[in-house]
């Protein structure tokens, strides 16, 4: 099979899964419906569309004449017909119009990112200040009523909503590494545009163009019914305006002007979103197998001994589900049991998606949308805690359970100071005065190795680097004294020497302040250097647990053991280059 | 001897923003790469290594200094001659999410290369079939789209993709850094394998050290745009000169509880010798 008889496949195939959901198949056969009607009826009707019967005006439908005549005897059924061809041709149009200067530009600016770039934004900006329909009625003054006129001029006011579209999806585009890919294997500006960059942003496009069709359409209807059209070519709006003025006498005549413009629009508007959804292309599930679960059972549970004043936090058997799109659940985490005791530092080591965020995140009350602990109980300080109610976790969480996320950057807020953000919580929640809580995070930003912590309360988060943030986040974590800190890859996005910092900065915090840490990472040498117990997930369970050294030296699961070989530190080093004889 | 990749002084430089000062991101670097060889390039964040493999392909701004393969300087103006660089040189880039293409199936993005090179589309369909067996794919693979596939299969993907017009060299740009520790060391056994039989040169650059010692013949460690230790992986390794990449050595932690204890005690010890470090 060759390359093009590929593409013309996977076009129909398209258009096949389109005509075969619900929603597509309706708009399509409205939209078939309504072509197969505007060109049959012309070439079969006995009437003419222009001149009327006088003596047959205002007749409700009748077996002569199907939808009935209008105020001077004229056939509906064939003025309907016309309309509907006139209407739907000019929409497009319009919409073609839109879409050549629109996309055009939006593709060329988004991708050069020129000074050209800034002179058709700001052409555009212009555009879009444009009162629409003032610039419409100036137009058919001066242009005359012809529809093509209306057309283009609406389909250069409705450009800049398909512009900015455009723009904004090929610069988030332009950055991506397969741009820089095929820029590398000598592609041409112009194929990768169409074929890299158009291709990704098509489906927006797609639902914009089918809402600009449904725009168009009643665009014209609305000038339509002002008066402003051709009188000789019947159309939707000037019916409906004669529909208004008759509606007691023959309110049939609003039937169908109506019908017609509401099932154009709304069937644009859905035939657009069935296309997007089907070029959504591939399914979502993965090839991978998962995991076998008999592996699981190979690891061998040790429980630590309860401390005699009762565990500091105690997970018993929660299972975390997530519903799915379709009305399921899935399962994330799978009868999960935990203990900390206080001041002790433990860790949760699993690969991504193993259940380790997940689970820290649920104790948390920080499950993303649509997950739920659907079973277990959690304990903090001998007092259980309601893990679906926010309001109940609120008092807990930052003053008596502390949280580190992974994305320093992404946890403060950009529009205020560090200095404003470390305060306000000991302000809110720890009922300090301005002074003290100011001289309390000062005293912190010093203990993490600030050396001028008064000028680092007054930076904005964009001007520190990912470790001082850290730092930063570590100081709010800290400053309200909790029992717990959950920290969640805390080091992950930093570099490796700033990582051991963080990791000694910790490590001392807590014992100075006797907190008891969380560490959940994928990396089991953070593991090793910060926790004395470890839990080892994997997908949605733990497969084994306890102390760093046991689970180091002597791991028992299978998966402990995979992921101990596939540590990459104690590979060998590569043996010297032998260059090749005659090389 | 001579080098298959020659980096003599190398300046790279970004423009600063509305006519601030300009940023050195590499300061005078030099390096070679041989024919076969396995070039480590390893440095934290910021530190310039990636923006050398960039400007290597053009897709960093050279300010001074040259590039040449086989001993001829790299030209990029013209599409003719980006065609005949990408037939000698190749990028795997860090993250397998953003370097494929999600809308093009995998059969779109493998031949792609090679079609951009020239050859037709019945004899790129038939390496790409080849080429999916010697990267462990599965043989339907050629229809589907990137998103049905894990962060390891995508990486082999973006492997093959590189291999298909069979460069002389392949700048790996942080290829393993973002998969699971299992599927980590299963990519990298593969690169190395693909390397020791094809007899490819690599530019290998990384931030972990435990990654690119494996892999490379010499390693050349870099701070702040500029190289400050070049030589042996094992001279590197086991008698580093600079203090940079001792501290370096000793700074990401092994996963055995008792050896991180000593190493951690080694660096503090070290940081308290030398507190400006």
């Amino acid at each position: 099979m060759n390359e093009q008889l590929k593409a013309l496949k996977s076009g129909a195939e398209v258009a096949a899964r389109v005509l075969r959901s619900p929603l597509g198949m309706i708009a399509g056969l409205v939209l078939a419906a309504l072509i197969v009607f505007s060109i049959v009826v012309p070439a079969a009707s006995p009437f003419d569309p222009n001149t009327g019967n006088l003596l047959d005006f205002l007749k409700p439908p009748s077996a002569t004449h199907l939808m009935g005549t209008d105020s001077t005897g004229r056939d509906i059924m064939l003025r309907m017909a016309i309309a509907t061809r006139v209407t739907l041709v000019a929409a497009v149009f319009a919409v073609s119009i839109a879409a050549i200067v629109g996309i055009s530009a939006g593709l060329a600016a988004g991708y050069f990112q020129t000074r050209l770039a800034s002179a058709i934004t700001w052409v555009n900006s212009l555009v879009m200040a444009l009162p629409g329909l003032v610039v419409l009625l100036a137009a058919s003054v001066v242009l005359g009523n012809s529809i093509w006129m209306a057309m283009t001029v609406i389909g250069l006011l409705m450009s800049p909503s398909l512009f900015r579209l455009t723009y904004s999806q090929v610069t988030a585009v332009r950055n991506e590494l397969y741009v820089d890919a095929a820029k590398l294997f000598g592609l041409s500006d112009l194929r990768i545009i169409f074929r890299h960059v158009l291709s990704v942003v098509r489906g927006p496009l797609i639902v914009q163009s089918g809402i600009l069709m449904a725009a168009a359409i009643a665009a014209q209807g609305g000038l339509q019914f002002l008066g402003l059209s051709d009188p000789l070519v019947p159309n939707w709006g000037s019916m409906l305006n004669e529909a208004f003025t008759k509606l007691f006498t023959a309110p049939w005549l609003l039937v169908w002007p109506t019908t017609a413009i509401a099932s154009a629009s709304l069937s644009f508007v859905f035939l657009s979103n069935a296309i997007r959804d089907q070029l959504r292309i591939g399914s979502s599930r993965r090839i991978e197998s998962k995991p076998l679960a008999a592996a699981l059972e190979a690891g061998a549970r040790r429980e630590a001994e309860v401390p005699a004043e009762g565990w500091l936090l105690n997970v018993e058997n929660i299972d975390v589900v997530f519903s799915q799109p379709d009305g399921s659940d899935e399962q994330v985490v799978k009868s999960v049991s935990l203990q900390i005791a206080r001041g002790e530092s433990l860790g949760i080591v699993g690969e991504s998606g193993s259940g380790k965020t997940q689970t820290a995140r649920a104790i948390l009350g920080l499950l993303d949308r649509g997950g739920r602990v659907s079973g277990g109980t959690v304990s903090f300080e001998g007092k259980q805690l309601e893990l679906n109610s926010q309001k109940a976790l609120r008092g807990i969480r930052g003053s008596r359970i502390g949280y580190i996320p992974q994305e320093p950057m992404s946890n403060l807020d950009p529009s205020f100071t560090v200095g404003w953000q470390l305060i306000e919580p000991l302000r809110r929640v720890g009922g300090m005065d301005k002074r003290q809580a100011e001289a309390t995070v000062l005293e912190l930003l010093q203990r993490v190795g600030f050396s001028n912590p008064a000028r680092v309360m007054k930076l904005y988060p964009h001007e520190l680097s990912g470790g001082m943030a850290q730092r930063v986040l570590i100081v709010g974590a800290v400053s309200l004294r909790p029992a717990l800190i959950i920290a969640d890859e805390p080091t992950t996005a930093l570099d490796v020497s700033v990582q051991a910092e963080v990791l000694d900065l910790l490590r001392e915090i807590a014992t100075e302040f006797g907190i008891a840490l969380l560490m959940v990472t994928h990396n089991l040498g953070v593991v090793a250097d910060i926790a004395s117990r470890v839990y080892v997930f994997q997908a949605g369970q733990i497969v084994e647990s306890g102390t760093a050294i046991e689970v180091f030296k002597n791991p028992k699961a299978t998966h402990t053991q995979q992921l101990l070989a596939s540590l990459l530190d104690d590979l060998p080093i590569r043996e010297p280059f032998v260059e090749e004889a005659g090389a | 001897m001579s080098a298959l990749l020659e980096v003599n002084n190398l300046e790279v430089s970004y423009a600063g923003n509305r006519g601030g000062t300009a940023f050195k991101a590499v300061d005078n670097v030099s390096l070679t790469v041989r024919k076969g060889e396995v070039v480590g390039l390893v440095g934290e964040s910021g530190s310039g290594k990636s923006s050398i493999g960039r400007a290597i392909v053009g897709l960093a701004p050279i300010s001074a200094g040259a590039v040449l393969l086989n001993g001829e300087a790299i030209r990029i103006q013209r599409k003719v001659d980006r065609r005949s660089l990408a037939r000698d040189v190749q990028v795997i880039f860090q993250d397998p999410f953003s370097s494929l293409n999600p809308t093009m199936t995998i059969e779109k993005i493998l031949t792609e290369p090679l079609r951009a090179a020239g050859f037709s589309y019945l004899d790129s369909t038939r390496k790409v079939r080849k080429m999916l067996d010697s990267v462990g794919l599965p043989a339907d693979s050629l229809d589907r789209h990137p998103r049905e596939f894990s962060g390891g299969q995508r990486q082999r993907i973006a492997i093959a993709r590189a291999l298909t017009v069979e460069p002389k060299l392949i700048i790996c740009d942080e290829p393993v850094s973002a998969l699971d520790l299992t599927t980590q060391a299963v990519v990298l056994e593969l690169m190395l394998d693909i390397q020791k039989q094809t007899g490819i040169s690599y530019l290998f650059i990384s931030h972990d050290l435990a990654v690119v010692k494996h892999v490379s013949h010499r390693i050349a460690v870099m701070k702040s745009g500029q190289i400050v230790e070049f030589g042996t992986n094992e001279e590197v390794n086991n008698r580093p000169v600079h203090e940079y990449t001792k501290k370096l050595l000793l700074a990401a932690p092994v996963a055995d509880p008792v050896r991180q204890l000593e190493r951690r005690n080694q660096r503090l010890a070290a940081k308290l010798a030398s507190p400006v470090l």
